[in-house]
């Protein structure tokens, strides 16, 4: 029990990291039915420009978070600006081969600037251990899950009850009639990339400051993909619920069954689990049924 | 498919045929002639460059199968190819209980059936899910690769034997005809099985899978088929990199790789057996000069950091991605039909 717990919690914290990456994921699909597979660069490059700003040019914590967050905002616009825009009314097929090769480019950039070394990310988080139930984890993990927290509930609140985030559900609800009755599909589009790069930013600096970051890294950023699986493409609800247990279930799985294969099991957990949420209900848990039609 | 004015077909046969003209037939033997001098006209650094290109051809032509034909998004062909090297290495090296040439086979079914495998998922999901899934089977193969070491060798590799046929000794020229026989066979294979009825229901399930249901196409069989064949030519292109490297080792099968591959089709134009081969020819170009060229801008340039020269060639795909999405999607194939109107309706043409 004690073991199993020690496997849980910082499992459940993480997860909702995991959750808040998601986010990032549901939040352009809902808007532009897009799936951003560049998600991954898109989290990695968050720990860099902390890097670049702590460790480069000095900054403080408090003033270069803020700023980190500005640059993932204007990264979000140029993207959607130069490559997502003059693709809008292609087949999806054609975006998606785009984000990945936006991730490349990305990656491109990375190397560019931070070579393909490990860097350690600098952290803002306190690492002393405190006890959760018994167990002893680090502090940064409890912050992790604060900040999920806020971040889920501003974005509820956001797409609940602001007139933008109304926009944004209507644009993806029903594009043609959003736009006849006067909503700029191209700002709330834009708007989408922002929000999306901020929250997956913000996810990524925090699991950088534990893993470092490393240009093809972006695999991990891509392991929350398996929460928005799970939880439903559509629902921002739905895989805050579900990325706890895909976390958990992760560190579960790696802390007992690590021995027998030879360890770093959590690489691929998260990839089994989204063949297997796929397998069993492909629209996930809280997401839409959408029915085809011919 | 346009002929040249003056062509008519008399006969069923007549219609089928893939070259249909003497200039076609011409051109084509020209061609294959002209790659079978290679080795004697260029230099040895460049026929390696060609030889590699050919290798990507044949794994290229399966992801084409598989996206171009079956609208099937795969990431992981890189990773399939992983399966037919390692299997090679696993049965003519640590095992040894075959030779190199009869590994072939094997490596490309194995390939095949870790294809269907990973595809299975596509009887309830499509599109971009299915990618996601890819992702994941990328990941999950080399993993395992990397984690069964008694029969992989682990991070470290195997180490392949030199084959060789009798008294021929294997060398890059021999390597080279070898890729051509390759290259040319996985074109012909891929030209041709698109003919078929299979080829048929496959593009029926590429442009609306539904529609194709109705129609009686069973779609998870002809899918499977479709992943069987793709992931399979992996796996031969696996077989063949591995012989000619002389080892399996799992570096040369990333996530990474695996984006180059798809960028090769997306260059190309997805749909066209004859896109694969511009996209192939287009995309180890860049790669080729963006690597030789690096070091010696970065040289040049010293501000630029030591990180330049690896990144050039990401960033130069990520360009190529980005201009041929935007400015060409359907590919380079779409262009050459183009440029070949225009010179038959010459001066008629713009």
């Amino acid at each position: 029990m004690e073991q199993f717990l020690t496997f849980l919690i910082p499992g459940i914290f993480v997860g909702m990291v995991y959750a808040l990456i998601a986010m990032g994921f549901v939040t352009i699909y809902r808007t532009t039915g897009v799936l951003n597979l560049a998600q991954g660069e898109i989290f990695l490059i968050a720990g860099y420009f902390m890097l670049f700003l702590v460790g480069g040019i000095g900054l403080s914590f408090w003033l270069a978070i803020p700023v980190m967050l500005g640059m993932l905002a204007l990264v979000g616009v140029i993207t959607e600006r130069i490559a997502l825009r003059p693709l809008v009314g292609q087949p999806i097929m054609g975006i998606i081969l785009m984000t990945l090769g936006i991730g490349a480019f990305l990656r491109g950039v990375m190397t560019l600037f931070w070579t393909d070394l490990v860097r350690p990310v600098p952290s803002v988080f306190p690492l002393e251990g405190v006890p959760v139930l018994g167990v002893m984890i680090s502090q940064a993990y409890l912050w992790f899950g604060v900040i999920a927290l806020v971040v889920f509930i501003g974005l509820w609140l956001f797409f609940n009850r602001t007139r933008m985030g109304l926009l944004m559900k209507a644009a993806a609800d029903a594009t043609l009639l959003a736009q006849s009755c006067g909503v700029s599909v191209n700002t709330v589009t834009r708007m989408s990339w922002i929000i999306s790069c901020i929250t997956v930013g913000l996810g990524g600096y925090m699991l950088t400051t534990i893993t470092g970051a490393q240009p093809l890294m972006g695999a991990l950023g891509l392991r929350s993909l398996a929460v928005v699986l799970a939880g439903g493409m559509e629902s921002i609800g739905g895989v805050m619920l579900m990325g706890p247990v895909v976390g958990a279930a992760e560190f579960i799985f790696a802390g007992y069954f690590d021995p027998f294969v030879g360890g770093a099991l959590k690489e691929v957990i998260a990839f089994v689990l989204l063949i297997f949420f796929l397998l069993i209900r492909p629209q996930g848990l809280f997401g839409w049924r959408i029915i085809e039609r011919l | 498919m346009r002929w040249p004015s003056g062509t008519y077909s008399y006969k069923y046969d007549e219609d089928m045929a893939i070259f249909r003209t003497k200039t076609q037939w011409g051109l084509l033997i020209a061609f294959l002639i002209l790659m079978a001098l290679v080795p004697y006209l260029v230099a040895p650094d460049l026929v390696t460059i060609v030889l590699i290109m050919l290798i990507w051809i044949v794994a290229t032509q399966g992801l084409q199968l598989l996206l171009g034909y079956t609208g099937q998004i795969s990431v992981c062909q890189s990773a399939i190819m992983g399966v037919g090297a390692f299997t090679t290495g696993i049965l003519c090296s640590k095992f040894a209980i075959m030779s190199y040439w009869a590994a072939l086979p094997f490596a490309g079914i194995m390939a095949g059936l870790v294809g269907m495998l990973f595809g299975w998922p596509s009887f309830k999901v499509k599109g971009l899910y299915l990618a996601l899934v890819t992702i994941g089977a990328q990941l999950i193969i080399i993993y395992a690769i990397v984690h069964m070491p008694d029969l992989t060798g682990g991070v470290v590799g195997i180490v392949i034997p030199a084959p060789r046929i009798g008294p021929i000794d294997f060398g890059t020229t021999e390597w080279y005809y070898l890729g051509l026989v390759m290259a040319v066979l996985a074109t012909f294979i891929v030209k041709n099985i698109a003919r078929t009825r299979a080829g048929r229901a496959f593009v029926a399930v590429r442009d609306n899978d539904i529609a194709a249901e109705v129609m009686g196409i069973n779609i998870f069989a002809y899918k499977m088929l479709s992943f069987f064949i793709g992931c399979f030519l992996g796996g031969v292109a696996g077989w063949l990199f591995v012989g000619y490297i002389g080892f399996a080792q799992v570096d040369h099968y990333t996530l990474d790789e695996s984006v180059w591959i798809l960028g090769m089709v997306v260059v190309g134009g997805a749909g066209s057996s004859l896109g694969t081969i511009f996209g192939v020819v287009f995309i180890q170009a860049i790669r080729e000069l963006a690597t030789w060229g690096g070091p010696i801008i970065a040289d040049a340039i010293p501000s630029l950091g030591i990180g330049f020269s690896m990144a050039l060639p990401l960033l130069s795909l990520g360009f190529a991605y980005a201009v041929f999405l935007i400015f060409e999607p359907r590919g380079l194939a779409h262009r050459w039909e183009i440029i070949k109107r225009s010179y038959r309706l010459w001066p008629y043409s713009r």
